[in-house]
């Protein structure tokens, strides 16, 4: 470029763009999406889980088969056009009991899921807030749990209050709320120290309204991270359960159920057991997927 | 140092004390007790059997003679099988799962960290890709189906493996396969990630600003930062190893802790399965004890903590 | 003859967003025992600048084009052919901690926290002098007196945790001091310490440069700490240099906008005047689309339409002083009168 004169001639003030933004501004949420829909297995996942969700909504109300109708002439039936997963060795319908299953497994997952998240909170939160003495002894408590490995206590529960779903979930709270509510703990502290909770006590808003607004909001990416993958552990626990034999009692059909019963004569009938088996671990992987790609696109730090 | 140590001894006995009350009083909780049901219908022999049990006596009384003796690891009398003692059933066990369980923890360590270590220093994304997937399936497959996709794979299909027992190094290698597969994905998993965390750090630069070469700088100031999140998880993973048993122990019919739970549960064994859980809390709270010991005493910065 | 010299050096780092240009071709050099600053904001590529010297940049960056010569030893950073990486990681294996040593900014993170402190200032010695432990031991304890840490004997077998800012910055001084190198590049030694012990530091730095003999690179932000000790400063900005010159230059004389504003900034203790500080506006440049032209063009007073289209050539003023500023031009004298 040839120099001239003319460029040597002052620019304005609206001519200069000093204070520019480099990243096009989206809300956290469009962000978190956007990075979650580039990680394909994460996307499958949700895919799968969704197709389980409703499987076990519609396919035991649309199926002509029930989950405990027995049909003796047909039992260890193959796969076929009127048993797509085939018979079990009562001539049960093994794609009912499946989706039915689903309804079991997955309603015990979400639903533990949902009870340690309120527990977890409440707890957790009170005691980060609180700080101090109570923090010490409310922490201590959850120490004490926690070396003790969930299962033992799951076991003892389901001894005394009998094999049904209701003790299964009652079993699986009480063990394994303390590991939320130390993470919504250790959130809170570390949110407590920052500027805005600062600023928002001393603009006078109340410690309740401190604690729920704006801590718990805050600290939402990895409680949701933790609660995704607390659905798979529940899972694992009934399946676990009913493999020990005090699971869901007959003739409900878990997947751990029907995979403990189909253990009997795996070496004879292997596609009986193939079914549970595949559903419990395709599950529990969709869910771990779906929790590993929360947690790489809730993380606001990471871009 | 020394406070620290007789801290967390402190609190091992605490957590051991609470979880004895717990099942004794959960176990008391049940309506009835063992004698009531089946076989003994004449309320004469039911309040002999009482008495010899010591269960006519107030459940505080009962509480405290249980304690007493739980010190000396005497968990009473079974009572699905009269004559015999919880303790030497205990003890008759307790070696097959502890050995069982120390090989797959050993086993899953090695395979886990040299995995997690290989993925964190390698470059080729394929290698990255492929520990994950491992990781991710290892977390996702629970280690009883595991175990019973082995024992259709390789012990009824292709016979490579025998399935019942423990009597030769063969009878070995399912189960611990089985039990090891979750521990070695959390181990490869948790060693890449805190390798790669510690390769980030300030010190890793100043070690090669002082002309270390890069591998010694990896051996001399990467991996003892980098593997002590795995020592304090080795005690937990002692823990899974020891409750994973159960299902693996029964179907794979090998006499340890775990087979005979799942016994202990189904003929509702109340004494042996308190005496079960109590032991095995003794054991995976010595193991987390011992893993966090190691880590004190290898980082410098704990001791100082509190 | 100098001791370091760096022409045109370009260093980018890829991220997710795209490349970050962060230096952006610069030249300079180092002489025997001169004291060197280099004085820019965060960002502005002066540390950049020197990790490239090392050859320890981060894993996504890259020297993408120029030389580095250290003594007349050509040890620019080779990315393009598997053994010439080789050949040159081992070159710098040998000069690092040995011949040029490095000075960081945070003692809280630079020292091994599971390390004893003692084995940590042995290590170099040990690399570069293959002499017995028993030998590296005792002159870490004279580095640790140097260094001016009491009771040597007792700190020998400590660990980081236990040592205060001030101490372990002294003991990352003394790490670097250990094989007596010929070039120190301090990297804002004295950004995370106090204020009193960062005089201390600066003390400390400037006695062992003028008893050993050795060059100094004095990385910072602030034109107060490179006042006192340099004998040549250069100012950087959006990766590049925008001026150079002997410290009373640059003190007395300051041609570049950017420059006048830093000593602005600067609070001059001497001066009975109560003149404020003056920050400058604005923030610096965007390095993943650098501008064209002069990077410090939307933040300066004086900007004209040519500091946008074009980067300003050199002028000198002296053979040590010299400036890219576009004010300089014959026709911008011209265009204010």
């Amino acid at each position: 470029m040839e120099l001239s004169k003319d460029l040597f001639r002052k620019l304005e003030d609206n001519e200069k763009n000093s204070e520019f933004i480099a990243v096009q501004s989206r809300t956290y949420l469009q962000d978190a999406w956007i990075r979650f829909r580039r990680n394909k297995l994460a996307l499958a996942g949700l895919v799968f889980i969704t197709i389980m969700i409703l499987g076990a909504i519609f396919v035991p109300i649309l199926s002509r088969y029930t989950y405990e109708g027995q049909d003796i002439a047909n039992r260890h039936a193959l796969p076929s056009a009127a048993h797509w997963f085939g018979t079990d060795k009562f001539g049960r319908d093994i794609f009912v009991r499946i989706f039915y299953g689903a309804r079991i497994s997955l309603s015990i997952g979400f639903l533990a899921a949902f009870i340690n998240l309120c527990i977890g909170i409440v707890y957790g939160g009170i005691s980060g807030f609180v700080g101090g003495r109570v923090d010490l002894f409310m922490m201590r408590v959850v120490d004490i749990l926690y070396s003790v490995p969930e299962m033992l206590y799951v076991i003892l529960i389901m001894v005394v209050l009998g094999s049904n779903m209701t003790s299964i979930l009652i079993g699986i709270c009480i063990s394994s709320w303390v590991g939320m509510a130390r993470l919504v703990r250790t959130q809170v502290l570390s949110l407590k120290q920052q500027e805005f909770s600062l600023a928002a006590q001393v603009m006078g808003a109340s410690n309740t309204r401190i604690l729920f607004k704006h801590l718990i909001v805050n600290s939402i990416g990895p409680i949701i991270v933790s609660v995704t993958m607390m659905v798979p552990s529940a899972i694992f626990t009934e399946a676990f359960l009913s493999m020990v034999g005090i699971g869901i009692s007959i003739p409900m059909s878990s997947w751990g159920t029907m995979a403990n019963e189909a253990r009997e004569l795996y070496q004879n009938y292997p596609i009986e057991i193939i079914w549970p088996i595949a559903c419990i671990c395709l599950t529990m992987l969709s869910l771990n997927f779906i929790g590993d790609g929360l947690g790489d696109s809730l993380d606001p730090n990471k871009k | 140092m020394i406070r620290y140590i007789i801290k967390r001894v402190l609190i091992g006995v605490l957590t051991l004390f609470i979880l004895t009350t717990v099942t004794f009083f959960l176990m008391k909780s049940i309506p009835g007790n063992p004698f009531t049901s089946e076989r003994f219908k004449d309320p004469a022999i039911l309040a002999a059997m009482n008495e010899k049990y010591g269960l006519d006596k107030p459940v505080f009384e009962q509480y405290i003679i249980y304690l007493k003796n739980v010190v000396k690891l005497d968990f009473g009398e079974m009572y699905s099988r009269k004559g015999f003692y919880v303790k030497d059933v205990l003890l008759e066990a307790a070696p097959v799962t502890i050995r069982l369980g120390l090989m797959a923890g050993a086993f899953a360590l090695t395979v886990g960290i040299t995995l997690g270590i290989v993925a964190a220093l390698s470059k080729k994304k394929w290698i990255n890709n492929l520990v994950m997937v491992l990781a991710t399936l290892g977390v996702s497959v629970p280690s009883f189906l595991l175990a019973l996709m082995l024992m259709i794979v390789f012990g009824v299909k292709f016979k490579i493996f025998p399935l019942i027992g423990l009597k030769t190094p063969l009878h070995y290698v399912l189960p611990v396969l089985a039990l090891s597969f979750y521990p070695i994905s959390y181990t490869s998993r948790l060693t890449r990630s805190s390798m790669i965390e510690v390769l980030k750090k300030d010190y890793i630069t100043l070690a090669r600003s002082k002309g270390l070469s890069w591998v010694s700088t990896v051996v001399k100031h990467g991996l003892k930062n980098a593997l002590l999140p795995v020592v304090t998880y080795a005690g937990p993973m002692i823990a899974f190893l020891m409750t994973g048993s159960f299902v693996i122990e029964n179907l794979f019919t090998i006499p340890g802790i775990g087979s005979k739970m799942v016994s202990a549960i189904g003929n509702r064994d109340y004494s042996m399965i308190m005496g079960l859980t109590i032991f095995l809390g003794i054991l995976i709270i010595s193991a987390t004890l011992i893993s966090d010991l190691v880590v004190a005493f290898v980082d410098p910065r704990v001791k100082f903590k509190k | 003859m100098s001791i370091l010299k760096v022409e045109n050096l370009v260093t980018n780092f890829s991220t997710d967003q795209g490349t970050v240009q962060a230096v952006r071709g610069i030249s300079f050099e180092v002489k025997q025992q001169e004291v060197l600053g280099i004085v820019g904001e965060s960002g502005s590529g002066k540390s950049v600048t020197m990790f490239s010297v090392m050859g320890l940049l981060a894993d996504n960056g890259r020297v993408d084009d120029g030389k580095i010569y250290f003594e007349e030893q050509d040890i620019s950073p080779s990315h393009l052919d598997k053994a010439a990486r080789k050949t040159y990681e081992k070159q710098m294996q040998k000069l690092r901690g040995n011949d040029i040593a490095m000075i960081f900014q945070d003692p809280m993170t630079f020292l091994n926290p599971v390390l004893k402190i003692g084995k940590q200032l042995m290590e170099p010695i040990l690399i570069h002098d293959k002499c017995s432990k028993k030998e590296a031991k005792e002159r870490a304890l004279n580095l640790m007196n140097l260094v001016g840490i009491p009771s040597p004997q007792s700190r020998f077998n400590q660990y980081p945790h236990q040592f205060s800012g001030g101490m372990r910055q002294r003991i990352i001084i003394a790490i670097a001091l250990a094989c007596n190198p010929k070039l120190i590049i301090a990297d804002e030694p004295t950004t995370a310490l106090d204020v009193t012990i960062q005089a201390q530091v600066l003390e400390l730095i400037q006695k062992i440069q003028a008893d050993r003999g050795s060059s100094v690179i004095m990385i910072t932000h602030d034109l107060g700490v490179v006042a006192s000790m340099c004998d040549r400063i250069l100012i950087m900005y959006g990766g590049k240099i925008v001026e150079e010159g002997t410290d009373r230059e640059i003190f007395y004389k300051p041609k570049h906008p950017y420059t006048i504003g830093l000593l602005a900034c600067v609070h001059n203790p001497d001066s009975t005047s109560k003149e404020a500080l003056v920050p400058i506006p604005g923030s610096p440049p965007d390095l993943l689309n650098p501008p064209v032209g002069c990077p410090f063009v939307d933040r300066c007073e004086h900007a004209m339409l040519v500091c946008k289209q074009m980067m300003p050539d050199e002028t000198r003023f002296s053979d040590t002083h010299l400036c890219r500023c576009w004010l300089n031009h014959k026709f911008a004298k011209e265009a204010k009168v």
